[in-house]
């Protein structure tokens, strides 16, 4: 064994080298037209931008929509990457303007045609053109793609049924804006500027019927979206929540002065990130009283506890930076008086 | 032979059988791969949209220890303001360095000493001060005596305001919008306690003032063949893994981590070489103990530039480092290996590192030095002996070749065919020799990690920029 060429160990090894050795001819040949049909695509694309681009700007600053060149099949990917990149970039008549050109070349017959039977690439292309033309006759198509796994492809077609029609697509969608954990906030709070009055009525008139469990995320998307929510929905959300997640959002949300009697309650919580925010709410809306507890607040066990009392001190209107250095006068404590220092180096108050 | 097998058979069973198994992992990752940034093509033009910040974006503080780092220092944080992110502050934590850094930092960036409230965290070497930037108000200097880059992480997460941090070496040059992309998985996914990006070298590259301006090749051989490794090891390793949610390094170079869970898990360990892959895999161990859901995620796109060495020396001590290191990170959390709650940290890729990377070095030099002994005491044939060497060497110059195709698919980021032409030269060319050199140094630092001997930080001699892949 081991000897001879035909032994079968050997040739085994070698014909795991052979196919080693024909993969990496096929793969150096895979690199090679991958590089040929990019610098291909490349041109081709550069030379339909220098064409289309004039166009499209010519088309956005004048009254009436240009003479359009023939858009041939083969192109249409290019320009609706080139059209929904201006789209992205320019906001209000400019919008109108560029939808007026995409009908007059039938590129929504083009998106709905790529959102049926194009490849994910161009289906998320497709998604994207049926949101900014507000394509009616996609709704049921789009509704089909807001309910998919896929994260990006789902958004977008969210965003689309709210141009589409704000009130419908947020009564549609609440549930989904609420559960689906991989459609970041963030994006979601652009998507709804356009929708957010929609967005707050169905908000507000059903948050108390809803889950619990979905009440962080209902506030996290009104803190993005500048809503205030009803005060008793914060009152009986901060009195009702099971979860210190909800509590700590709900006392960073909370906006109402009506709120400082309960919130007062929850300066001596047991988890630190609650005193945290409640010591900030008690910044904000506090009285003379407050201040006295917010003055305890400086010897809390927690760094961010103390940090968000001095800070909290230092921004209410009847204390301020003056009262502070004072305050640091006659305060003993070390790590208070240490807090005390940071928070008036923050606000550049050098103690005498 | 008509008897039982004998140990030469045997032996050379084992060892077609190792590469075999190495290699067809290797593949695996790369199929996972290819997946992976299909999918990532296929998104690629949402990414490509005008981005709006909300604000809304989570605050990440920058950590970037410095030690004798006077020369680039100033240019590497100017460059960081550049970073396109709503919400960032830097901190550099000077780690008792012996030149003028933090004389540099306080010149150019208008510092003035900043009383501080102390915040006990993690336990660092003492800070001697802080200070804070007149010019830019996310910019804190930390002045502390030297504990090594893993103390001076811990003085920063100490420090750090945001929920975020990111741990960034001194000399790496960060793309523009690296924050922006690492983050995405954190906003995507509650559970993401780290991301880390594509860290690729910078020789070659043209660097201004601590910016990336043109990608390029270096003309030294030995930072070529990094090149080539970077690729592998960051397109199909890490990606591969972190399909798996099994990502068991993330490069000291450039990640991003959530500070609550870093310190819930003690901070990084000072007492260990390779500080950032130990912290992942103790992270992976100690949130599979707890049941708590968690993902830790790679990010594909190049997000930092770094100098790799280009002496002999210098690159024979780094590689000698990163396997102790691995070595120590593998031990102090050997709970993880096969544990109940493991998962496949546990069960695939901890594993897969043990035997492949950690005692690799002994099997594949065990493996050549076997044959050649084998061949010369006439117990194999010359056949045997040289299909072992073109099955070897097949395999290996495979995947470096997919590593390159990886990249074609994904990111083309050497744009002319002479780039491509030398890589597919040096494909070739680091499987004769080079990947032979790299296991010999890494069984030396095997051997080191057993003796428990030393190996200090060696002096990199840099032109400019610089860090690791593992």
């Amino acid at each position: 064994m081991f000897n001879t060429f035909s032994d079968p160990y050997i040739q085994f090894a070698f014909n795991i080298g052979l196919a080693a050795a024909a993969l990496t001819l096929l793969l150096v040949a895979v690199i090679i037209h991958l590089r040929l049909n990019l610098r291909k695509s490349q041109r081709l694309e550069e030379a339909f931008i220098d064409l289309w681009r004039p166009i499209l700007m010519q088309s956005i600053s004048s009254n009436s929509t240009p003479q359009l060149p023939q858009l041939p099949a083969s192109s249409q990917v290019y320009f609706l990457k080139l059209w929904n990149y201006l789209q992205e970039s320019l906001r209000g008549i400019a919008n109108e303007r560029l939808n007026e050109v995409a009908l007059e070349l039938r590129c929504d017959v083009a998106a709905r045609a790529l959102l049926k039977s194009g490849n994910r690439a161009e289906r998320l292309l497709a998604i994207l053109t049926l949101a900014h033309l507000r394509d009616k006759k996609s709704w049921d198509a789009l509704v089909v793609q807001a309910n998919r796994d896929d994260s990006l492809a789902s958004i977008h077609a969210a965003r689309a049924l709210i141009n589409i029609d704000p009130l419908e697509g947020t009564s549609l969608l609440l549930p989904m804006l609420l559960q689906r954990q991989d459609w970041d906030v963030a994006q979601l709070a652009n998507f709804l500027g356009s929708a957010e009055q929609a967005f707050w009525l169905h908000l507000s008139k059903n948050i108390l019927q809803m889950d619990k469990s979905l009440w962080t995320r209902a506030i996290q998307l009104a803190d993005a979206l500048n809503l205030q929510l009803p005060l008793q929905s914060m009152r009986y959300i901060i009195e009702h929540c099971d979860s210190t997640e909800t509590l700590v959002t709900a006392l960073r949300k909370a906006g109402e002065p009506a709120l400082l009697p309960l919130v007062r309650n929850y300066l001596n919580h047991a988890d630190w990130r609650v005193r945290v925010e409640a010591a900030g709410f008690l910044g904000r809306f506090g009285d003379t009283e407050d201040a006295e507890a917010l003055m305890a607040g400086l010897e809390d066990s927690q760094w961010w506890v103390r940090y968000a009392a001095a800070q909290a001190l230092a921004s209410m209107p009847f204390f301020g930076t003056a009262q502070l250095l004072a305050l640091r006068a006659r305060t003993l404590n070390g790590t208070s008086l240490a807090m005390l220092d940071h928070v008036l180096a923050e606000h550049q108050v050098r103690p005498s | 032979m008509s008897g039982g097998i004998t140990f030469t058979e045997l032996a050379t069973w084992f060892i077609f059988a190792y590469f075999i198994l190495l290699n067809g992992s290797y593949i695996t990752l790369n199929l996972l791969s290819i997946f992976a940034l299909q999918k990532s093509n296929e998104e690629k033009l949402l990414e490509s949209l005008p981005q709006v910040f909300k604000g809304l974006e989570p605050g990440i503080s920058i950590l970037v220890p410095a030690y004798n780092e006077e020369t680039t220092i100033t240019a590497s944080i100017r460059s960081m303001f550049q970073l396109t992110y709503s919400e960032f502050e830097i901190i550099v934590i000077n780690d008792g360095s012996k030149d003028k850094t933090l004389e540099v930092l306080t010149r150019e960036f208008a510092l003035l000493p900043f009383p501080a409230a102390p915040r006990l965290g993690l336990e660092t070497k003492p800070i001697r001060g802080v200070y804070r930037s007149m010019q830019y108000p996310n910019l804190r200097v930390i002045d502390k005596q030297n504990g090594g880059k893993a103390d001076s992480l811990n003085a920063g997460i100490n420090a750090a305001r945001h929920p975020l941090f990111c741990g960034v070496d001194a000399d790496s040059i960060l793309a523009r919008d690296s924050l922006q992309l690492v983050v995405k998985p954190f906003m995507k996914h509650p559970e993401m306690v780290a991301t880390g990006g594509t860290v690729r070298v910078a020789n070659g590259c043209q660097v201004t003032d601590g910016s990336l301006i043109k990608v390029g090749l270096p003309s030294n051989v030995w930072a070529l063949f990094q090149v080539v490794e970077y690729l592998r090891a960051f397109l199909f390793g890490r990606l591969g893994w972190s399909k798996l949610n099994a990502m068991l390094i993330i490069s000291g170079a450039f990640g991003l981590f959530k500070t609550d869970v870093v310190i819930a898990a003690g901070g990084y360990r000072s007492n260990t070489i390779g500080e950032d892959m130990e912290l992942v895999v103790r992270i992976h161990r100690m949130l599979r103990e707890q049941g708590t859901p968690y993902r830790i995620e790679f990010v594909p796109e190049p997000v930092c530039w770094t100098e790799a060495p280009e002496d002999f020396k210098t690159l024979k001590n780094q590689r000698i480092r990163w396997q102790r290191g691995l070595s120590e990170s593998l031990s102090s959390n050997w709970g993880l290996m096969l544990s109940r709650r493991g998962g496949p940290p546990g069960w695939l890729a901890f594993p897969f590192m043990v035997f492949f990377e950690w005692l690799g070095p002994v099997v594949e030099l065990g493996g050549y030095f076997f044959m050649i002994y084998a061949y010369a005491f006439g117990l194999i044939s010359w056949q045997a002996f040289v299909v072992f060497l073109f099955m070897a060497i097949g395999l290996g110059i495979l995947l470096s070749v997919s590593g390159l195709l990886l990249e074609e698919i994904s990111f083309h980021m050497y744009p002319k065919f002479r780039h491509l032409a030398v890589l597919s030269l040096v494909v070739v060319a680091e499987n004769f020799g080079y990947r032979q050199l790299n296991t010999w140094w890494r069984l030396v630092g095997l051997y080191r990690w057993v003796a428990q001997r030393e190996s200090a930080w060696g002096e990199m001699k840099r032109k400019g920029v610089g860090s690791k892949p593992k």
